[in-house]
């Protein structure tokens, strides 16, 4: 009994869950820092895709999956890049990088796979099997006693919060944002080759679908804070992993509920617990203004 | 030993002087007040001192020996640490990392354990009295979070601290408490500059005084060999009087004269200041003050009479404007029965700090037909009015273009008034007119209040400062608990009495 609650509902939702968590806890340390990160789809979408193409022409996971951070890197720093040094505004700066992050993979892989968006199917014994999953267990404690136990947890949480306090004990907020960014880049970038060479065995387009807003979400719900992030995540990966159990199931009469109708469930949970939870959040008081 | 001197430095922004040739000196282990009026350039002198505005030219020496600051980072590693008007501290975060934060003790980890240790001991060397480290500070009082600000600088080792307007946010108690460990940091060999421009404060507790005026030492002084009259003559430039010189209008037959306001029996409760069964009238050609330590009812008196509509749920009894009924009203519908108002606190509820004075000054009026015609505002108008309103109260800077958030607490106060003034009111609200004022503007202000009353309106004052109630009034109601404890009339207006009836006891 309990072995099978865990192979079939534990086990899958943590892997589902896997990709939000990476993009979720990226997200946190940015918007923790002071800087809004609603790229957070563009950046998985990038890193999903590279790490598809580096994984299927070096036959090695682990190369896609530092690919994947690469990619997811550099969109991030292209974004600080725009806010930081050049004061854009975040929202808008982070919607372009969104939809400047969707047109990479069809343009490349018209060019080195004369395909409209999708990469070669890689080799089940290319795959990861699980090595993810542990990953994801190193990163969420890493974050945790990061966030609570280090300086470096302190000065970011600060930058976010009062950066003219940061600022005034000698420490430059500029600085502490542009790591929030990176992390962001580096952890979506992570999340986002989870999608494609662990949950799958192929980047096809627009895999991320929504993922990076529902991450974004998460964060919201968890209010910023690491462990309470990964707890809605996982909220988040069980409707994810409900709606495709539920997918061709008759629940009542003799048809079984429209698929569309099923697909919805993850984005409508979010929206419900978003304005359920709404109330009480209170976001990093620094978010998205200057330094 | 001298821990800071000034040696004719100058600072100016653009083509404004902010500090001229300024210099004085500040001993060591002495606290030193460094007052003058808003906009005299003190807080200037202590951003320069502090890094964050370098001087153009003069030379500033710690422990006799000169250097040069160009950042605030560079000042704390001297020795020179200051608690700002407005704190350096994050609310959800703890007290204990709040005082760490860029000085954590561990090399990647906090070290919470050993900071609290090291903060539990400078308490107690210093004699403040704190033991609430892992609370996050938006739970702490306005004096608490002052307390954790001075520990900080203590925790960095700071050997001067500047206090910027300490008290502008405290209560009485408070204000208290904070120069008890004011002093006993003194004896402790900490060096204290104060920023400030309440004379009795600095008498009270400095070593000595230095004065600024317009940028420029005006003079230092020894506490002990000078006075409030000395130094209000060297912060204003002119003999400054502490009471109302000008005349006051005799009303013939006041008992006869039919009231402006009359409030009977009103009641308001389940509010955390409520009041109980209120009974005043407020005749034409009267000041009747409203006196008593702060959270006696006072407030939610002012919001009740200025905004009935807020409190309509828990409402009782009477409130009539010129015989009308207005329980329940909007604020809108009073200033259109000829009420003016100057609310508690200008900053929140009387100016908007990132519009200009003209905007300011339109506030609440852009409906009025003097300002705006078919839907559209006539701002050549506004403008013009805005211009002459500067003249007549000497609003300074005078440019109506200027942001209301730019200007001094003084100036701001006199937009407020003259904009309450300005659609002639009869009855006027008016809540701490000089709070955080200071002496030249309060000299204008209450000259304005007395003026009105002489002209026949009706003037309800609420204040915290009963020397300033005893000086305007003809009547006050003590407050105590929520209802009218005493009234006391012109002129038999006993401190002593008053302060009694204000703690709760008779007269």
């Amino acid at each position: 009994m309990l072995e099978t609650l865990f192979s079939n509902w534990i086990l899958p939702t943590l892997r589902v869950s896997t990709p939000l968590i990476f993009a979720a806890l990226g997200g946190m340390w940015c918007e923790r820092s002071g800087v809004i990160q609603i790229g957070l789809e563009g950046i998985m979408l990038v890193g999903a895709f590279f790490a598809a193409v580096v994984t299927h022409s070096t036959q090695s996971p682990w190369w896609g999956l530092v690919a994947g951070m690469l990619a997811g890197l550099m969109l991030s720093l292209g974004y600080g890049f725009t806010v930081l040094k050049l004061k854009a505004n975040q929202i808008v700066s982070g919607t372009a990088f969104n939809l400047f992050a969707m047109g990479i993979p069809p343009f490349l892989s018209m060019i080195w796979f004369d395909s409209t968006g999708s990469t070669p199917v890689i080799p089940g014994e290319s795959l990861f099997r699980s090595a993810p999953l542990f990953l994801m267990g190193a990163v969420v404690i890493a974050s945790a006693i990061l966030y609570h136990h280090t300086k470096f947890g302190l000065r970011i949480r600060f930058a976010g919060e009062h950066p003219k306090a940061l600022e005034s004990s000698g420490i430059s907020v500029r600085g502490k944002r542009w790591q929030g960014i990176a992390l962001s880049g580096l952890l979506a970038g992570l999340g986002g080759a989870t999608l494609s060479i662990y949950l799958a065995s192929s980047f096809s387009r627009n895999m991320s679908s929504g993922r990076g807003f529902i991450a974004l979400a998460a964060v919201i719900l968890g209010r910023w804070l690491p462990l309470q992030t990964v707890t809605a995540c996982l909220l988040f990966g069980l409707t994810e992993l409900a709606q495709i159990r539920l997918q061709g199931v008759v629940l009542w009469g003799d048809q079984a509920v429209p698929v569309q109708w099923i697909q919805i469930l993850p984005y409508l949970i979010t929206i419900l617990v978003l304005a359920l939870a709404m109330g009480r959040t209170r976001a990093p008081k620094g978010l998205g203004g200057g330094e | 030993m001298n821990a800071i001197e000034f040696r004719k430095v100058t600072k100016k922004f653009g083509g404004f002087t902010a500090n001229r040739d300024l210099s004085f000196t500040v001993k060591k282990g002495s606290i030193h007040g460094l007052i003058g009026e808003n906009g005299a350039g003190k807080s200037t002198a202590m951003k320069v001192l502090f890094g964050i505005h370098p001087a153009d030219s003069g030379e500033i020496l710690i422990e006799d020996r000169v250097v040069r600051i160009t950042n605030p980072v560079h000042a704390m590693r001297m020795g020179i640490g200051m608690v700002h008007q407005h704190f350096m501290l994050a609310g959800p975060e703890t007290v204990l990392d709040n005082i760490i934060l860029g000085h954590e003790p561990g090399r990647v980890f906090v070290g919470r354990a050993r900071a609290e240790a090291e903060l539990r001991a400078i308490a107690k060397t210093y004699g403040l009295d704190f033991d609430r480290w892992d609370r996050p500070v938006s739970e702490l009082s306005v004096g608490e979070q002052q307390r954790v600000e001075i520990l900080k600088l203590l925790y960095q080792k700071s050997k001067v601290l500047i206090l910027d307007e300490p008290t502008a946010v405290l209560t009485p108690q408070e204000v208290k408490d904070l120069f008890g460990n004011l002093v006993r940091l003194k004896e402790e060999g900490k060096t204290i500059i104060l920023i400030s421009h309440k004379l009795k404060e600095v008498l009270g507790y400095c070593d000595e005084i230095t004065v600024i005026r317009r940028g420029e030492t005006v003079g230092s002084r020894k506490a002990s060999e000078t006075d409030d009259s000395e130094l209000a003559r060297m912060m204003v430039g002119r003999d400054v009087s502490f009471t109302y010189q000008g005349e006051r209008k005799v009303f013939a037959n006041m008992s006869d004269a039919k009231p402006v306001v009359r409030v009977s029996r009103l009641s308001i409760t389940s509010t955390t200041e409520p009041l109980r069964e209120v009974s005043f009238e407020l005749k034409p050609g009267e000041i009747l003050g409203v006196a008593g330590v702060q959270g006696n009812g006072q407030s939610t008196l002012l919001r009740a009479l200025s905004h009935p509509s807020l409190h309509a749920k828990n409402w009782s009894g009477e409130y009539l404007l010129n015989g009308r009924d207005q329980s329940g009203s909007d604020p809108i519908v009073l200033r259109n029965a000829g009420v003016g108002l100057v609310p508690e606190d200008r900053l929140s509820e009387g100016l908007l700090l990132n519009q200009d004075m003209t905007e300011n000054f339109l506030l609440g009026q852009h409906e009025d037909p003097r300002y705006s015609k078919g839907g559209f505002l006539l701002r050549t108008k506004a403008r013009a009015v805005t211009e002459s309103k500067i003249k007549e109260f000497d609003i300074r800077p005078p440019y109506p273009t200027v942001w209301t958030g730019r200007m001094s607490g003084g100036n701001q106060q006199k937009l407020v008034i003259a904009r309450a003034l300005d659609p002639g009111p009869s009855v006027l609200y008016v809540a701490h007119p000089t709070r955080g004022v200071d002496v030249g503007a309060i000299e204008k202000i209450h000259d304005a209040i007395v003026q009105e009353r002489n002209r026949g309106k009706a003037i309800l004052l609420f204040s915290s400062e009963l020397d300033e109630l005893m000086d305007l009034c003809d009547r006050m109601l003590v407050f105590y608990n929520g209802g009218i404890r005493a009234e006391f009339a012109r002129p038999d207006f006993d401190p002593w009495a008053i302060g009694r009836v204000m703690g709760g006891g008779d007269r």
